[in-house]
């Protein structure tokens, strides 16, 4: 039977309405499980005993052993709690004045090659932590430490240091070199966009570039400078790697791996139950810390004299400044990004041999010859792409549907996924990480152990994606949706030809800072860790453990070079440089 | 006590092959049993350290052409692999460890059976019910740059070192130290050995690091790696790393051996290559490919000969007081890492 055009047209209707609840809804539940599913199973966890079973296994019952242990704990409370603190606090305290202090050179004043020190100084974020985490021991060491050669020969003093990597000071310090590149992107972007009225007034009146950054600067960034402290508190909080390497010698214990020792305890059986009761409360003040970094973000802009009007940025002359600023600048850049990737090189071709020591004839090929016909090498290549950018691929197309819904839709409950995903950002890797594992340790579905448990744990960052991709459906007007969709087009159509092309720079922006965050990472494809699912950040921990320093370094090195030409492709793409440079 | 340098010490290895070989190789039981391996093809070999196991990628398709080993060395082996089989995954074949590290994964039931002497193994010392196949000894010992370090200057037995001189020296395997102590507290009893890692760890300054400790000795950030196993630096110097070994008093001597998994993915290739590592030409091999020196009853080595002849203290794990020895190492694993007084 023939239809008629309305009843043709009311099918497709059907069809369309469909699709516009079908996909955002599958998009929705597939958020909510990859975050909310493997928490829920935590938590539950944490409230199930013997402490080494899974929850669902036979003979699991409720307890309050594990909570009570934990709260408890002389140990938990006596050094883990207090250790985790001060670095936390240390941490933010000497990033946030570095990369204040940096921002505000390169930003606000007349340095010379501006671009090539912001490009140094965000370098550093393409490096997993443990390579850079080894040369600074190779740096810092207090006695045989590279530096600590130099300074001691240098004033001819005696005896170990000046400076101990191996400290709660050196490892604040590492931790502050690897977090400051964060906090200085969102604090120049922030000085780029003010209004330099105030400043210019402050000069004209006579006040030196030192006084008017202290009298003038500061003051009016200060409301706005609470989101990224907040934030590199987040970051240091769930931190493992530099703990892990720098912090243990040091007999320094943060959270993070007190719960991989339940999970891998001296001897025994692994304590699940344990290890979830421990993550509870860092996940609470995680989440606490959230909601304060999202009423930052939200009341920043009251104080930020950014206007509708477009201004000449103009620069403050660093007259008797500039030494200063220089060594300031050059120091920080030697630590973080230049002696680090020196040392690398270095090692991968002559081993703890220093410079001055070595011969040309001690150089060798070996670290990298061996990685080519190893088939490990090669899995952990694959892995590591794979691993990163399909769950950066992932992270950003949920992001960007959930970012719809939020925006776009009348959907009930938008304001909880919304929340959800934010809630993302305020959970520790480390504690992502056990969730997985308990979570699917309990359905052995033939995951866990594979390289797919990795995509499955790096893809709950939706937070990123989620931001990104709102900020842009927020500039799109829905005059060009609703058009479309008076013209006949159905609702997938619409968001295909109409939204995704315009929101295709920040989703890509989201792409690229997950995939670069995924490359990286260490703490999940550590906790997670097997076979077949290396990842190169873990295999160059794992060279380096097992005594093969050489091959370690040579690793890290191919490392950077793979991914390093991703940072001026993305620097396209994250980074809008201002007018007047 | 033993002190001696490791070059010369390999130099002076001599080992016989070729007629164990051949015969262990003849048996009807393990050319079937190797004919099955070839078909699978490869084994899937975890251990504790990358050292302990590496050597079987290129000694095993060697003694056995067409079987192919791949590794895993890691500390936290044990729990990994209890971590697979619970996922519902099983990609280990066989389990190189010490009789305390293996106690988990028997608790677990994750172990096979296998009937060693079936395999022609010659005289198969085991644990768990056959489950476990002994096959080497290691000790522990501190390591040392001969350039550095005299071997006259060092001391006889274990509290030697916490002398103040050594302070500061020292640096130490978060993994072993605690192991090293649960050893020492068969000899001393608990207290003394806890206290004596206090000691180290609060008085001497030691180093306590899960990088290798040999880098640290290598770059002359401390002199000393204590509590070391023997066999590392042995291997160390087949690649021409030259360090110096002391082996105090009381001598803690382990005892490593296979284990293959009940539900291993290729279990005739891990039965192939666990009972191969303790037969004569499994024990060759491994000189061969690392250096160690056997110090089983047999070994006509000098140092074992003196220790197996009680010229020297010898603490040995055995399965009836790996017990003890556990409890020792849960409590100095605590004070080893700082999370304990």
């Amino acid at each position: 039977m023939k239809r008629t055009a309305k009843q043709a047209d009311d099918a497709g209707h059907f069809r369309r309405d469909w699709l516009s609840v079908l996909v955002p809804a599958a998009g929705a539940l597939a958020a909510v499980y990859l975050i909310a599913a493997p928490l829920a199973m935590l938590i539950y966890a944490a409230f199930r005993g013997p402490a080494d079973f899974l929850p669902f296994e036979d003979g699991a019952q409720w307890t309050l052993d594990n909570v009570i242990a934990v709260f408890t704990d002389p140990i938990m409370l006596g050094r883990v709690l207090p250790d985790t603190l001060i670095f936390v606090a240390g941490t933010v305290t000497l990033t946030t004045l570095m990369a204040m202090v940096l921002a505000w050179i390169v930003e606000r004043t007349d340095l010379a090659a501006r671009n090539v020190w912001f490009a140094i100084i965000i370098f550093p974020t393409l490096a997993p932590i443990v390579v850079k985490a080894i040369a600074w021991i190779l740096l810092m060491s207090p006695n045989a430490g590279w530096a600590n050669l130099a300074l001691r020969g240098l004033f001819g003093w005696s005896g170990e240091g000046p400076i101990n990597i191996f400290s709660m000071p050196g490892l604040i310090l590492c931790q502050a070199l690897a977090t400051t590149p964060f906090v200085f992107l969102q604090l120049s972007a922030a000085l780029r966009s003010m209004n330099p009225m105030l400043e210019e007034a402050s000069r004209g009146a006579g006040a030196s570039p030192f006084t008017t950054f202290r009298k003038v600067t500061l003051p009016v960034l200060l409301p706005g400078l609470l989101a990224p402290i907040i934030l590199v508190t987040l970051i240091t909080f769930e931190q493992f790697e530099l703990p892990l390497i720098v912090g243990l010698p040091a007999r320094i214990n943060v959270f993070a791996f007190r719960i991989y020792n339940e999970l891998n305890p001296a001897s025994g059986l692994p304590n699940y139950g344990g290890a979830a009761a421990i993550s509870l409360p860092f996940l609470a003040l995680g989440l606490l810390a959230l909601v304060a970094y999202n009423y930052a973000i939200r009341h920043a802009d009251k104080f930020v004299t950014v206007t509708g009007k477009a201004f000449a940025q103009k620069r403050l002359p660093l007259g008797r400044w500039r030494i200063p600023a220089y060594a300031f600048m050059t120091i920080y850049v030697a630590l973080s990004a230049v002696l680090p990737v020196g040392i690398l090189v270095w090692t991968s071709f002559f081993g703890f041999t220093p410079p001055g020591k070595a011969t040309w004839a001690d150089a060798t090929l070996a670290g990298y010859a061996s990685f080519f016909s190893n088939p490990v090498f090669w899995r952990a290549v694959f892995n590591s792409f794979l691993v990163a950018g399909l769950s950066a691929l992932i992270v950003t197309l949920l992001g960007g549907l959930i970012a719809w819904i939020v925006v776009r839709s009348k959907a009930p409950g938008r304001g909880l996924l919304d929340a959800l995903t934010f809630m993302s950002l305020g959970i520790p890797a480390v504690i992502a990480a056990l969730a997985v594992m308990v979570l699917y340790l309990s359905l052995p579905i033939g995951v866990y152990g594979t390289v797919w448990i990795l995509v499955i744990a790096y893809s709950y960052r939706l937070a990123t994606a989620t931001r990104l991709s709102r900020a842009t459906i927020m500039q799109v007007h829905k005059e060009l949706e609703e058009a479309s969709e008076a013209a006949g087009a159905r609702w997938l159509t619409t968001q295909a030809r109409i939204l995704l092309p315009l929101l295709a720079p920040g989703l890509m922006s989201a792409f690229l800072l997950l995939f670069i965050i995924g490359m990286r990472e260490f703490t999940i494809p550590f906790v997670l860790y097997s076979q077949d699912n290396v990842v190169l950040s873990v295999l160059i921990w794992q060279l380096f453990q097992g005594g093969q320093p050489a091959h370690s370094a040579a690793l890290g090195t191919l490392m950077l070079l793979m991914v390093a030409p991703i940072i001026f492709f993305a620097r396209r793409f994250l980074v809008a440089r201002g007018s007047g440079d | 006590m033993l002190k001696r340098t490791l070059g010369a010490a390999v130099a002076a290895l001599v080992y016989t092959l070729a007629p164990a070989m051949a015969d262990w190789r003849d048996g009807p039981a393990v050319k079937a049993l190797y004919e099955k391996a070839k078909a699978e093809g490869v084994a899937v070999v975890w251990g504790p350290q990358r050292g302990e196991v590496e050597w079987l990628a290129k000694a095993v398709p060697e003694a056995f052409p067409g079987v192919a080993v791949e590794f895993v060395g890691d500390n936290d082996v044990v729990t990994r692999a209890i971590a697979e089989a619970r996922g519902g995954r099983h990609q280990i074949d066989m389990l190189w460890n010490s009789v305390t590290a293996s106690v988990p994964v028997a608790q677990r039931n994750l172990l096979a059976a296998v009937d060693w002497k079936a395999l022609d193994v010659p005289d198969p010392q085991t644990a768990f019910n056959g489950q476990m196949l002994y096959a080497n000894k290691v000790l522990y010992s501190v390591a040392y740059d001969p350039k550095k370090v005299k071997a006259e200057d060092l001391p006889r037995t274990w509290d030697g070192y916490l002398d103040p001189k050594f302070k500061g020296k020292l640096a130490a395997s978060l993994f072993l130290l605690p192991r090293l102590t649960g050893g020492l507290a068969l000899a001393w009893g608990e207290e003394k050995a806890l206290q004596f890692a206090r000691d180290l760890v609060n008085t001497q300054d030691a180093l306590l690091t899960r990088a290798p400790r040999e880098t640290f000795v290598e770059s002359g950030e401390r002199l000393l790696a204590f509590g070391e196993i023997e066999n590392t630096y042995r291997r160390h110097a087949l690649e021409g790393k030259i360090f110096g070994v002391s082996i105090p008093e009381p001598v803690v001597m382990v005892q490593f051996g296979s284990t293959v998994m009940a539900k291993a993915p290729h279990p005739n290739a891990g039965r192939l290559v666990a009972a191969w590592l303790a037969t004569p030409e499994g024990r060759a091999a491994r000189r061969k490919h690392t250096g160690s020196i056997d110090y089983d009853t047999t070994s006509q080595e000098p140092f074992a000969r003196e220790m197996h002849e009680g010229k020297v203290q010898v603490v040995f794990d055995t399965p009836e007081n790996m017990e003890q020895r556990d409890a020792a190492i849960r409590k100095a694993t605590p004070i080893v890492a700082g999370r304990a007084q």
